[in-house]
């Protein structure tokens, strides 16, 4: 196994990436794959000190951290989705009136 | 040697794909730049001997390609005929995994008993015991008895998302 040091770079490199994309992008959908890459980071981590110390509870970790992913990709995919449909716009900003704009 | 080079490539196209992901300015190449990351860390998850991992990787993969279609469909506001020959695919979809589903937690119950005594897809799961803290222990012991019942939840949870979809997509906003 490498070190542990080279898995640590690495989710961090992917939480970095994941914060910087979450805080400045306006588009609802990116933000979203920003957080889904720091989770992905967290994932990382789980399994390489699972490997570490040879144990499966980073593993089971790992797994639940995934199964959060494909979760909430999904279920904020089809908000996001609704959000485009009925504003026309996959930016927060027009979601953020929900009180002016009411629907038939 | 090799393991090293290996992760080293792994490692810079994971990070290449999460600097575009966030770079891009179209949600759809995100995505696709979001999956080809997935792809390189489930390389890395293989490398960590963590097959069960690399499979629910591979199962999320999955769930971004069907988010890149569903949200592609959305986005250019197809027509009547194409939404209702999406329902129909949709439908279909959900048959099919809800067997798949049904099979493999059949399989897995049945795998110690009947289908492979023995010899069974333990090879894939860690093998050495938990002893620490004692409650996860319990836990794991319960997980890795049946070895297919984790993958299995995860589709159960998976199936249960997409029926809540289905719902959210049809429930006019």
């Amino acid at each position: 196994m490498l070190p542990i040091t080279s898995y640590l770079f690495l989710s961090f490199a992917l939480l970095f990436i994941g914060i910087i994309g979450a805080l400045t992008r306006r588009n609802l959908v990116i933000k979203l794959l920003s957080t889904e890459l720091a989770l992905v980071a967290a994932a990382i981590n789980f399994t390489a000190f699972a490997r570490l110390y040879g144990d499966a509870s980073g593993q089971i970790f790992a797994i639940v951290s995934i199964v959060t992913i494909v979760l909430q990709l999904l279920v904020a995919l089809a908000i996001v989705a609704a959000v485009f449909r009925h504003w026309n716009a996959a930016a927060p900003g027009p979601a953020k009136d929900i009180s002016s704009q009411r629907s038939d | 040697m090799r393991g090293q080079v290996t992760f080293f490539i792994l490692a810079g196209l994971a990070i290449f794909g999460a600097m575009a992901t966030v770079t891009r300015r179209k949600a759809i190449y995100a995505f696709l730049y979001f999956t080809f990351t997935l792809l390189a860390i489930s390389g890395i998850f293989l490398q960590l001997h963590a097959p069960l991992l690399l499979a629910a990787q591979l199962i999320v993969i999955l769930c971004a390609l069907l988010g890149i279609i569903l949200f592609s469909v959305e986005v250019a506001k197809l027509d009547v005929t194409l939404a209702a020959e999406r329902d129909s695919a949709l439908k279909s979809t959900f048959i099919v995994a809800a067997i798949s589903l049904a099979l493999l937690i059949v399989l897995a119950l049945l795998q110690h008993h009947f289908l492979l005594p023995g010899e069974n897809v333990a090879a894939l799961m860690p093998q050495r015991a938990v002893t620490w803290p004692p409650i996860v222990s319990e836990l794991i012991r319960f997980f890795f008895t049946y070895d297919l019942l984790p993958l299995g939840l995860m589709l159960l949870l998976l199936l249960i998302t997409a029926v809540g979809i289905r719902v959210l997509y049809l429930k006019r906003v």
